[in-house]
């Protein structure tokens, strides 16, 4: 790949006691989807935000478009688009006052009528923002990272709390942003976004990357086994997991099982088997697909989200 | 020049779109106006008008401007704005200069009600009294502006706002001439700002003064706004 558009090195950040950041090096490149896909907590918001310019790394080095951050964002800003997690507009102004004036503060940007319409927010334009819905905002938000037509778009966990759909909307924003030859680096903790729209991720937890790759290549990495979930109409507590020696790990959940192998085609045979003979009262069985889910599992021993 | 105009409008809808300014910096003082123009305490509104023009100015520049300040940077808006590429001193600067033009049009608002109503002078309307009455104006945004900065959130700054705006106007003789009050409230007073902008005025209207027979009034109005604005500038922060 070339020169990346993103560099980070060996980038450390405390908030008093707490390690929020440790040694954390990426680099981004050039028109890819980037994602930082971790659990509450795993120091995403805090890694974006030194990008961004909005807290201050205690150790490290930062360039963003071949300048060095702090000291060159003045230059930088023109060019990057942000999404922070968390903003509270002004309420008592119209959708699109507010564009008009975001366009104003920089040297070139989008007609806001365009970025209104990728945003779905062309209908909304007249509102006040106190009116809009909690997903509109988001897309008011967005709008407002895209209105400079950045070369770097930063986004912190665009679609939380969205819908399906509304989700979907803004993946094909990203994707049709990534087609305009421009860079996307997003957060989430949705691992199917990071399926679905990233090119490359990166898990983080504790601050720290544990994994990096594309999606497949991570999966195919771990080289983890198929997942079998089964669902008993009883209290799971007294399935005996040595009846079947095939599984290599499991976890139970109420009545839920989990069972991962690398020859699942057998214990599913032997799961009919047990069925048929009353041995064991399964409800269902369904077979699974390893996920990224898994990946952090696997890295971890923990759940993405608990 | 465009984004400052851009801004400045910005500010400006922010401002007119909440009733409570509309009320608090035009009906309220009107009403004052009215009321205490009728009870005619001094026997002329000379001795009522300044106090309400000064009522007038401590509502926008501490009250209005220093909870608005609160409140957007307890909600992250100057924290989003530290991320486009203009100065949020600009975006502060414009913000006080939005208010300072909403001040001068209260007065002028005040002022023709009384010449109206109650036939004050035209002086009212003179360069002396804009003049004394900017440094009034920058007094008490410096004061807005420090109470802002010591408030932890918008209920204390509502607290940190209300308080100086009572002491200062009704210690400082806005309401009734300080000549009523007792003794060591007096000796008190000679130690705000506000006896020194009412007085003032009432010079420039009454005996004719000029502004610059007021050096005294003005070094006292520009000391009170220099040491509460580097007060403020310790405390300072956008986020
Ligand atoms: N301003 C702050 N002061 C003190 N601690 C903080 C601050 N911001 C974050 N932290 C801590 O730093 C760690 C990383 O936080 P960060 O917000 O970067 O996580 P995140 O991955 O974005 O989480 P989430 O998914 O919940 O948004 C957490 O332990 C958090 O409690
Ligand atoms: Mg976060």
């Amino acid at each position: 790949m070339t020169q990346p558009i993103i560099e980070m090195k060996d980038i450390v950040k405390f908030y008093g006691e707490v390690k929020a950041v440790d040694h954390l090096s990426l680099n981004i490149f050039h028109k890819e989807v980037f994602g930082l896909l971790g659990p509450n907590g795993a120091g995403k918001t805090t890694v974006v935000e030194i990008l961004e310019g909005l807290r201050k790394a205690d150790a490290g080095e930062i360039s963003v478009l071949d300048q060095p951050v702090p000291e060159k964002l003045d230059r930088i800003k023109q060019k990057l688009g942000v999404q922070l997690q968390i903003t509270d507009l002004p309420e008592l102004i119209r959708v699109k006052e507010l564009l008009v004036l975001f366009a104003g503060y920089y040297n070139h940007s989008l007609p806001v009528a365009q970025v209104l319409e990728m945003a779905g927010l062309t209908e909304k334009k007249q509102v006040y923002t106190k009116h809009l819905s909690g997903g509109q905002k988001q897309r008011l938000a967005l709008a407002l990272a895209l209105i400079n037509d950045p070369e770097i778009l930063i986004l912190d966990e665009p679609t939380t709390g969205l819908d399906p759909q509304a989700r979907r909307n803004i993946w094909e924003i990203i994707k049709n942003w990534q087609k305009a030859g421009k860079t996307i680096l997003l957060t989430t903790h949705y691992m199917e976004e990071a399926e679905q729209i990233c090119d490359r991720v990166g898990i983080i937890d504790r601050g720290k990357i544990i994994a990096l790759g594309t999606p497949e290549e991570l999966i195919r990495k771990q080289n983890l086994a198929t997942a079998i979930e089964f669902e008993l109409s009883e209290n799971a507590e007294n399935f005996d997991e040595k009846l079947f020696p095939e599984i290599e790990e499991f976890y139970r959940q109420g009545q839920n099982i989990t069972a991962f192998s690398r020859e699942p085609q057998k214990i599913l045979v032997e799961l009919v088997r047990a069925l048929d003979n009353g041995s064991l009262p399964i409800k269902q069985i369904s077979l699974r697909k390893t996920s990224l889910e898994d990946v952090f599992l696997e890295l971890t021993g923990r759940k993405i989200r608990d | 020049m465009h984004t400052l105009v851009q801004q400045y409008l910005f500010e400006n809808r922010l401002f007119f779109r909440n009733k409570m300014n509309v009320f608090w910096n035009y009906i309220f003082p009107l009403f004052f106006l009215l009321l205490f123009g009728s009870l005619n305490f001094g026997g002329s509104i000379d001795y009522v008008l300044p106090g309400i023009i000064i009522m007038a100015i401590a509502s926008s520049c501490l009250i209005s401007t220093g909870i608005s300040f609160v409140l957007m940077r307890e909600k992250g808006y100057y924290r989003r704005m530290s991320i486009v590429p203009v100065s949020r001193f600009f975006l502060l600067g414009t913000q006080i200069l939005q208010r300072y033009v909403v001040v001068l049009t209260q007065i002028v608002f005040l002022n023709l009600v009384a010449l109206i109503v109650f036939s004050a002078s035209p002086a009212y309307f003179g360069l002396d009294v804009w003049l004394l009455v900017s440094f009034g104006i920058f007094t008490f945004l410096a004061l807005g502006f420090l109470a802002a900065n010591i408030s932890p959130n918008v209920e204390a700054a509502e607290a940190f706002t209300m308080l100086p705006f009572f002491t200062l106007l009704f210690l400082g003789g806005a309401f009734w001439p300080l000549s009523i009050m007792p003794e060591f409230l007096q000796k008190f007073a000679v130690f705000l700002p506000t006896p020194y902008l009412i007085g003032g005025i009432q010079s420039i209207v009454m005996i004719d003064a000029s502004i610059f027979d007021l050096g005294k009034n003005i070094l006292v109005l520009i000391a009170w706004g220099a040491v509460s604005l580097i007060m403020a500038v310790k405390f300072f922060r956008w986020e």
